[in-house]
């Protein structure tokens, strides 16, 4: 009966021998891995990720660009002779449309002087695409090329402009108050800060942005 | 003696499963790690052909174009001081015919995305309908339209790629002669944008 309990304690000694061990062991291989690498477990899954999204898309990116540019240089130089013999031959008169993409002054001096964001919001009636519509045909009658964008999260969808400026790239315009916003996905609409009517209470966060040129 | 021998085979044996487990643990690390990867990989090589496809074709056609009609203008007539242009042109209702046969076109947005990359004036035109009397929900006609040379302003209804009219104050359907639609698509605004 004793040499019984001392069998069974032994046992039971390098069971938990063994459970200690092996749980020592892979605590201490994922705690070096992580110390080594500096990061939590799911942060290296996530950088894994992001490297290899990174490393596809600039490479791919680079060689369907080239072969598209090539592609459509020669079908956009076509059309620019045919459209540019139709001026001068008068046979398609206003084919091609005044137009061009601003510096960031001409769009300051444009907003400073279009009154769109005067316009008072009324539920239903003016609202956010309103102010866009008017805002984009104001531009594209002075020349300037203009974007509808359009911004939805989980409950709420806005509509603001954007213009492609010459010297300080893509410039997100809420047309309700003419204020420069950064919209990103998964960042909340900061509504308050531009001035904007928000269509909803909850702040939830960009899921999608279309820019429709 | 044996009892030496039996201890020893027992540290050797937890020795060695407890090396198993770590590398067990090693290996599914490393293989989340290498699955996140490749994952991003194939995302970052689909995102990165749409997008250089999408841009590069905006960038070439807009330099050709302008180079194009910068030629024609100094071969055969009094050259036009242009130079900062976006270059975009008003179809003829044949072209906007030819834009109809590509099958692949079937929403507003594809055909605005065709549109801009290829220099067509194309705008997007919304049509809401009568809020319903249940939910008080509005339906969307998403539309384009085009500002023919030889026809005027047409508007286009993308799913089905055929011209369609437009007027507040009338249902969709009766005014396009289409069959009845199962809710009432009378139009209540339309905006137009360019």
């Amino acid at each position: 009966m004793e040499s019984l309990k001392e069998y069974l304690i032994a046992i039971t000694k390098i069971l938990v021998g063994l459970v200690i061990l092996i749980g020592g062991l892979s605590a201490l291989d994922i705690f070096v891995y992580l110390s080594v690498t500096g990061s939590t477990f799911s942060e290296e899954v996530a950088h894994a990720f992001v490297d290899g999204y990174d490393q596809a898309y600039s490479s791919t990116y680079d060689t369907s660009y080239e072969a598209a540019y090539d592609r459509a240089y020669d079908k956009g130089y076509a059309k620019g002779f045919e459209i540019g013999l139709g001026r001068i031959y008068k046979d398609k008169v206003g084919r091609l449309v005044e137009i061009h993409n601003p510096t960031y002054s001409e769009l300051k001096e444009f907003l400073a002087a279009d009154e769109t964001n005067l316009n008072t919001y009324v539920v239903g009636e003016y609202v956010c695409y309103d102010y866009v519509a008017e805002l984009n045909n104001n531009a594209e009658a002075a020349g300037l090329r203009a974007a509808y964008v359009r911004i939805r999260s989980k409950n709420w969808a806005h509509a603001l402009a954007a213009f492609e400026t010459a010297d300080r790239g893509v410039i997100f315009i809420e047309p309700q108050s003419d204020k420069e916003v950064q919209i990103e996905i998964g960042e909340p609409y900061p509504w308050w800060q531009v001035g904007a009517a928000s269509p909803t209470r909850h702040q939830a966060e960009l899921t999608e942005i279309q820019i429709i040129w | 003696m044996k009892g030496l021998l039996i201890s020893l085979a027992i540290v050797l044996l937890i020795t060695a499963v407890g090396l198993g487990a770590s590398a067990l643990v090693h290996i599914n690390l490393a293989n989340s790690l290498e699955s996140a990867r490749e994952t991003g990989f194939d995302e970052g090589d689909r995102d990165g052909y749409e997008r250089g496809l999408i841009e590069g074709s905006i960038a070439g056609y807009q330099e050709g174009s302008k180079r194009g009609y910068l030629t024609s203008n100094s071969l055969f007539g009094p050259s036009e001081n242009k130079e900062n242009f976006y270059f975009i042109y008003n179809p003829t209702y044949k072209e906007v015919q030819s834009i109809l046969e590509k099958d692949e076109l079937d929403s507003a947005q594809d055909m605005i995305d065709y549109a801009v990359i290829n220099g067509i004036r194309i705008a997007y035109v919304r049509c809401q309908t009568v809020p319903d009397e249940e939910k008080g929900k509005v339906r969307l006609y998403e539309l384009v339209g085009f500002e023919t040379v030889d026809n005027g302003f047409i508007i286009i209804e993308p799913e089905s790629r055929s011209e369609v009219e437009v007027k507040v104050g009338v249902s969709f359907s009766v005014l396009n002669r289409l069959p009845a639609a199962s809710h009432d698509d009378t139009i209540d605004k339309i905006t137009v944008i360019w």
